[in-house]
């Protein structure tokens, strides 16, 4: 089932002679369940195709359409809702806000819509995530690997739709980077969350069940792995 | 509690000294509205208590009749009445009446109301304007209360306008550092209202500890000058009293109710406003710290030599952030214009102080003098010994006391003028403009000697006696009003006399029934003219030499003159020597020291002690005023120096950048230094011509208000300078810190610190 479609995406940065194409003309979709990895090259605009599909970046041209919804049609306050209930981002440098604790970090989606925390899906998550023991801690006494499992904690525990990590390990180890790479991989197969991963790790795009290879602001490849 | 409220409140445990910076701003910012308040409403309650002690009622009509006062006391308009008769068996007196409060106008409705039922139409009106106007009764009362408000809501609005700007400037601070978090709410779904309503709540809950620690603050500030102000003969002044007026402190509740309301509303138009810009900016650039602005290159401008140096660089920098320079510039500019013109008022104040004190001080010096002068019960003119009496002291009297009292008076006071104006072309008009007005009126005679002229005044003014006799007779001047009655009519016009050698003045003055003057309005002076040389021009709605201003400002010392017989003289000093009597006195003997001729009065005993407790009267006003500029100083260089050092902070990975490709830390110093020399440059230069133009207008206020001091013009030139000096030096040891901050971290880890 087709979840996301990408429709004739394009973004420009600056004006006049400043001209950037980081994005042009991407088209593609997304079917339910399955976790997509984006490769490429430093600037081939991955981070921007993420945030455009996450919300947070509005494109010059084109559409995303996610759950059958135009999420650009939606107005300011629609589309912060959009970001706090559909999809869940995952950042390089896990973006925890630093003075709330880590479970204070993951309930924060739940608290924007003033809904009470859901303690079963937190306990749940932070299982899954080997950070139980770790929630009333804040950011600075967690290490890198542990402040990731926070962030992902935090993108899945609204249930969203879409899951997009960029570059979620690109700030860790390597042993921190494998784990991180596989409890991701557990969500998608274990709550079947949709997931979309930048990255430019070949050894982590190949555990996806797609591969998209952009440059210059191109899908160049878009191949099923699995 | 909203997810809103619940950040703030983390935001503000964990970030105590932004909470400090907000309380301190929003307290200072209230303050400031608070002391303006508080002043405002104790020199109101001040003068109507004053005003009601000297006279309680609001006006009086005279030579009424018994029977028409109660026909009066029946009507609706009066709500307190009292009659004085003339005599025990006198049907007729005065009645002393209020008004209710919606009176239209009290001389319209007692003429109307006598015309309809007093049967004695023989009657005259007075009225006390002050209590009227204090009390807001009547149209007049109304008019005048209309022009002032828009004088004090002028200023209200620009306390308001520099309160919100602190306000402004302290939430902007506080959230550019919380830019990146407020990105990654964005980013997880938090809306823009959320965003903005987390900088409101935090705003809100700091509200509760700065607005009334400003209320607190500006009270206190308030009482305290108020307290200095009533020690000394300040309030007096205000009052327009000759007599000692109690102070009255008040603290008005709805004043307060109104202060603790704007300052909330400004605090959550403030944090709105902010909320609203960081959550208007996209995530993702709030979460890189990254605003993409693309800087173009300047084809118009080719690179300049120095674009490879740390001045060219500082340039750049300035250039490519806009808006931070005008933020900057703008809080620079307010905090250098309203030194100034603290500094500025504060001057006028002083000097009003010190004239005000000089001026008590010759009424208890020639005390008898000084109540003959003014208080006389009977007619002075009718009375020739008394007014001998008033000369003989007036030519005892130290010259430079009096001068500190009329200033840059030229003229002198003889006997023999008192004899002389019978025989003057105008005194029948003199004489007839007395009777209409009534007693009380008296009359001085200024002159101008020849030889005097020729030796001090000519050589100093460039004009010769001959010339000024010439080109100029003599004209009646005085103020607008006057001027127009008397200008243009020929029958005042004084062609000279045999007994008048060089100019000649007639000086009349009007009083009520409590002895005070009424208003200067009504003098009216006869000076030489040096109409066609010098512009004819008021000054002031009181003495002083009109058109004779070029031939003063050419004197930079003084004027010296005598009548005939040189019995006495007087002498006119700049603004500078005559704010110290010691000074006035010391530079009145420098001065003359080359006429021989003149005995110079020796100061008394007595005179050495007043002046010495006047002067320590003195101090604590002046230490107070100085804590007072100190604190706006502070305040502004405090804000100041949180720009500054945010500035760099937001700049690290650039300045880390620098460092690391071999700029040293000389050249670092030298790069920021230049960049705040172009702030403090920039709004110093802006200040300067605000404040020079803010001080031409309160000057112009207060010469309308009869300010004596302001025969010579204050301009905040020196502050708004100093302020860009002092600005200079705080920028320079501001960004010494910072860098000093930095040398803590290597350059590397302060690099991926910033990653």
């Amino acid at each position: 089932m087709e979840i996301l479609k990408v429709e004739g995406i394009t973004k420009i940065f600056g004006k006049d002679e400043n001209v950037v194409t980081a994005l042009d003309d991407v088209s593609f979709t997304v079917t339910k369940g399955q976790m997509v990895a984006i490769t490429g090259t430093s600037g081939a605009g991955k981070s921007t195709l993420l945030h455009i599909i996450g919300g947070v970046e509005k494109p010059t041209k084109g559409k995303v359409f996610l759950g059958g919804e135009d999420v650009f049609s939606k107005n300011d306050k629609n589309l912060a809702v959009f970001r706090r209930r559909q999809v869940g981002l995952v950042y390089q440098f896990y973006n925890l806000i630093p003075m709330l604790t880590a479970e204070e970090n993951i309930i924060l989606p739940s608290q924007m819509d003033g809904r009470r925390p859901d303690e079963e899906r937190l306990k749940k998550l932070a299982e899954m995530m080997g950070i139980s023991d770790r929630l009333s801690h804040l950011p600075s006494q967690l290490s890198g690997g542990q402040q990731q499992r926070v962030s992902v904690c935090r993108a899945l525990y609204s249930s969203p739709m879409l899951l997009l990590a960029d570059e979620p390990t690109g700030n860790l180890d390597s042993k921190n980077s494998r784990e991180i790479i596989a409890l991701i991989r557990k969500t998608n197969k274990e709550l079947k969350q949709t997931v979309i991963l930048v990255t430019h790790d070949e050894d982590i795009a190949l555990q996806c069940d797609r591969v998209i290879k952009m440059e210059d602001g191109r899908i160049i490849r878009d191949e099923v792995i699995k | 509690m909203s997810f809103s409220s619940k950040m703030a409140l983390k935001y503000i445990k964990t970030q105590k000294k932004h909470n400090i910076f907000i309380i301190l701003s929003i307290a200072s910012a209230l303050m400031l509205v608070t002391f303006i308040f508080t002043l405002f409403s104790s020199f109101y309650s001040t003068m109507l208590y004053n005003e009601r002690q000297k006279f309680g009622y609001h006006g009086m009509v005279h030579q009424i009749t018994l029977s028409d006062y109660e026909k009066l006391t029946k009507s609706e308009m009066i709500t307190k009445s009292e009659f004085d008769s003339y005599g025990p068996a006198d049907t007729s007196g005065v009645a002393y009446v209020n008004f209710r409060n919606d009176i239209y106008d009290p001389e319209t409705f007692i003429r109307e109301f006598a015309e309809d039922n007093f049967e004695d139409k023989e009657y005259s009106l007075s009225f006390h304007e002050e209590l009227l106007e204090y009390e807001i009764i009547g149209i007049h009362a109304k008019a005048s209360l209309a022009k002032k408000l828009v004088l004090i809501l002028a200023i209200v609005l620009f306390i308001l306008f520099c309160a919100r700007f602190v306000i402004d400037t302290a939430f902007e601070i506080s959230s550019r550092d919380k830019e990146v978090q407020f990105g990654i709410l964005a980013s997880l779904g938090a809306s823009k209202n959320q965003i903005a309503a987390i900088i409101m709540w935090q705003g809100a809950f700091l509200s509760v500890i700065g607005i009334p620690l400003g209320l607190a603050l500006g009270t206190a500030a308030g009482g305290l000058v108020f307290s200095f102000a009533d020690s000394t003969s300040v309030i007096s002044y205000f009052t327009q009293s000759d007599r000692y007026c109690e102070g009255i402190f008040s603290v008005s509740v709805p004043y307060l109710i109104v202060a603790a309301i704007i300052g909330f509303l400004w605090v959550i138009l403030s944090a709105y406003g902010t909320g609203r810009r960081y959550s208007a900016k996209s995530p993702i650039e709030s979460i890189m710290q990254n605003n993409k602005k693309i800087i173009k290159p300047k084809k118009s401008r080719p690179s300049k030599k120095a674009s490879g140096k740390v001045s060219g660089l500082a340039l750049k920098n300035i250039r490519r952030d806009k808006k931070s320079f005008f933020v900057t510039s703008l809080a620079l500019i307010i905090s250098y214009t309203l030194i100034s013109l603290f500094s500025v008022f504060f001057g006028i104040w002083i000097e009003e102080h010190r004239l005000s004190m000089s001026h008590n001080m010759l009424s208890e010096n020639i005390a008898d003098d000084y109540r003959i002068y003014h208080y006389s019960d009977d007619n002075p003119d009718n009375d020739v010994e008394e007014m001998e009496e008033a000369y003989r002291i007036l030519e005892n009297c130290p010259a430079h006391l009096y001068v500190s009292s009329v200033q840059r008076c030229n003229v002198i006071v003889t006997k023999d003028s008192y004899t002389l104006r019978e025989t003057l072309p105008f005194s029948k008009e003199y004489l007839e403009f007395n009777e209409k007005v009534g007693w009380g009126t008296t009359m001085r005679f200024y002159f101008l000697n020849r030889q005097f002229y020729d030796d001090i005044f000519a050589e100093r003014s460039g004009i010769s006696y001959d010339e000024l006799v010439e080109k100029n007779g003599f004209v009646v001047c005085g103020t607008e009003d006057v001027l127009e009655t008397y200008a243009n009519d020929e029958k005042v016009k004084f062609e000279g006399s045999p007994l008048v050698t060089g100019g000649d003045s007639l000086s009349l003055n009007l009083y009520d029934i409590s002895g005070k003057i009424v208003s200067t309005n009504t003098e009216v002076n006869l000076l030489a003219s040096i109409r066609g040389v010098g512009k004819f021009t008021t000054l002031s709605k009181s003495i002083s030499l009109i058109g004779a201003e070029d031939c003063l400002k050419n004197l930079n010392g003084g004027v010296i003159a005598d009548s005939d017989g040189v019995t006495e003289f007087m002498i006119g000093l700049p603004r500078d020597n005559s704010v110290s009597l010691w000074r006035v006195d010391k530079a009145f003997r420098d001065y003359l020291k080359d006429y021989p001729q003149f005995e110079i009065p020796q100061l008394q005993d007595g005179d050495t002690e007043q002046i010495i407790k006047t002067e320590q009267q003195f101090e604590p006003v002046l230490t107070l005023i100085g804590v007072v500029i100190a604190i706006i100083t502070v305040i502004a260089f405090v804000n100041f120096i949180n720009i500054i050092s945010t500035g760099i902070m937001n700049r690290r990975k650039e300045i880390a950048s620098l460092t690391s490709i071999g700029m040293t830390r000389w050249q670092l110093f030298r790069m920021l230094l230049t960049e705040s020399v172009g702030y403090t440059v920039t709004a110093g230069i802006i200040a300067l011509g605000i404040a020079v133009a803010a001080t031409f207008f309160m000057n112009s206020y207060a010469i309308r208000m009869n300010f004596d001091s302001l025969y010579f013009y204050s301009y905040a030139v020196v502050p708004p300078l100093l302020s860009a000096l002092g600005g200079f030096v705080i920028s320079a040891v501001t960004i010494l810190v910072s860098l000093k901050i930095f040398d803590r971290v290597s350059v590397a880890e302060e690099m991926k610190t910033i990653e």
